[in-house]
């Protein structure tokens, strides 16, 4: 009986199958968390991901959406700014705040044009029945930049924008240049995504 | 089989290798259920929304300067910051990058905030935010910040006077050129969007001095920002 390598004791065995224990608790416990889900990226996160968590997270229609549009000009005035001609579409309209402003580029003593910004607040929010468009109505040779803040996320970040560039013939083939979805793989689209 | 039976016959202690697999497996299974089920870590809840303290003010008289003061009075719980600070959001401590937007407070004070954004603050030549209203025209500020501290935020508009077009008439009307303005604030602690006022829609009602000396209006009330059960401990790092 001894002179078998093969039989263990009792002992043996037991302190085989603890350990067989502490080694699957530790693959299926420990290692398979090692990777934890990142914790959730919240507040002041300048990713388009975070976005999507803000919107996971905040009461649904609660968390004021502000976008941002610019363009600079070498006009006098932003009359003719494609940016002064932009509505926010698919939302309710009777609580959109337009915000619009104007300022003089100067270089020197040099008037370089015009810094044309428009700012949306939709304090609705985002909701799965309401997708805040931006809906371009004037299309001239211009760059728009935008950006979108949701609650303390914002896209693309908050020291970034998101550019357009608009031709004359977009008028009918891009009309509009950016929409807020709040879908968790793509929040904010862009006519480019499409 | 034989063998085995004759070795459990010996010592009845003795299991063979086939014993010690099979007992082994099955009390593994077994721990490893117990330790599956114990609540070694807690529970890792999704975290928070978003945390952010939005300031809208706007005021009627387009040609009045105006910027917005926040006082902070920390939260002694939470933060060893004790005193009061108080920030002046105009051109004399902001800048705003044209190229990324980006606007960054300048003044010395520690801030309540991980990102800020805006639009409107005061520059020579920037007139503001503009809105049309049924009214007529409002002028106004935005100013977004992330991640704010847990504190008392106390809130006041000053006036630098006229824009220069108007200037002179502060020296030659004795009175002080007035406004009427209101702010509406919006904050949230992860748990919950507050509206300040309640409607979302108006605003706190207030008559903005607009005199040489920079006057300024308090707002009578102030705004508490408390941590709440979904606040993420990442987002107070900065406080």
């Amino acid at each position: 009986m001894d002179d078998d390598p093969l039989l263990l004791s009792f002992a043996d065995a037991l302190t085989c199958a603890f350990g067989a224990s502490v080694a699957l608790f530790l693959i299926f416990v420990v290692l398979v968390r090692f990777d934890p889900p990142s914790p959730v990226p919240t507040s002041g996160s300048q990713s388009s991901r975070s976005i999507t968590t803000s919107l996971a997270n905040d009461t649904p229609g609660s968390s004021s959406l502000v976008i941002l549009a610019q363009s600079e000009l070498p006009d006098i005035s932003c009359a003719t700014s494609s940016v002064f001609s932009i509505k926010v579409e698919d939302s309710d309209l009777e609580n959109v705040r337009i915000w619009s402003s104007e300022t003089e580029i100067w270089d020197g003593a040099t008037r370089k044009g015009v810094h044309c910004r428009r700012v949306f607040e939709v304090p609705d929010g985002v909701t799965p029945n309401s997708q805040p468009t931006l809906v371009v109505n004037r299309a001239n040779l211009e760059l728009i930049e935008m950006r979108v803040h949701l609650g303390a996320n914002a896209w693309p970040a908050w020291n970034k924008f998101s550019r357009v560039q608009i031709q004359p013939s977009d008028a009918i083939s891009k009309p509009w240049i950016l929409r807020v979805t709040g879908l968790p793989d793509m929040p904010v689209i862009t006519p480019e995504d499409r | 089989m034989a063998r085995r039976l004759q070795h459990s016959l010996g010592v009845k202690s003795t299991l063979s290798y086939i014993d010690m697999i099979s007992g082994g497996f099955g009390a593994a299974f077994f721990l490893f259920l117990i330790f599956v089920s114990f609540p070694i870590e807690t529970a890792s809840t999704p975290s928070s929304g978003s945390r952010f303290l939005d300031i809208w003010l706007e005021w009627n008289d387009t040609t009045v300067v105006a910027n917005m003061i926040v006082e902070f009075t920390p939260e002694a719980s939470e933060t060893a910051l004790t005193q009061t600070f108080r920030y002046t959001f105009n051109s004399q401590f902001l800048t705003r990058s044209t190229s990324t937007g980006l606007v960054t407070y300048t003044g010395s004070a520690p801030k309540f905030w991980t990102s800020m954004a805006e639009a409107g603050f005061g520059l020579t030549s920037d007139t503001g935010l503009q809105r049309n209203t049924i009214k007529g025209n409002l002028v106004g500020q935005w100013m977004r910040f992330s991640d704010p501290c847990p504190g008392t935020y106390q809130f006041a508009v000053a006036s630098h006077g006229l824009i220069a077009s108007r200037l002179a008439e502060l020296f030659l009307n004795p009175s002080i050129p007035t406004t009427n303005g209101r702010a509406r604030f919006i904050l949230s602690n992860g748990d919950a969007t507050i509206f300040i006022p309640e409607d979302g829609t108006s605003g706190i009602e207030m008559t903005i001095k607009a005199g040489l000396d920079e006057d300024e209006t308090r707002i009578p009330n102030p705004v508490t920002i408390s941590v709440g059960a979904n606040t993420s401990p990442s987002s107070l790092l900065h406080c």
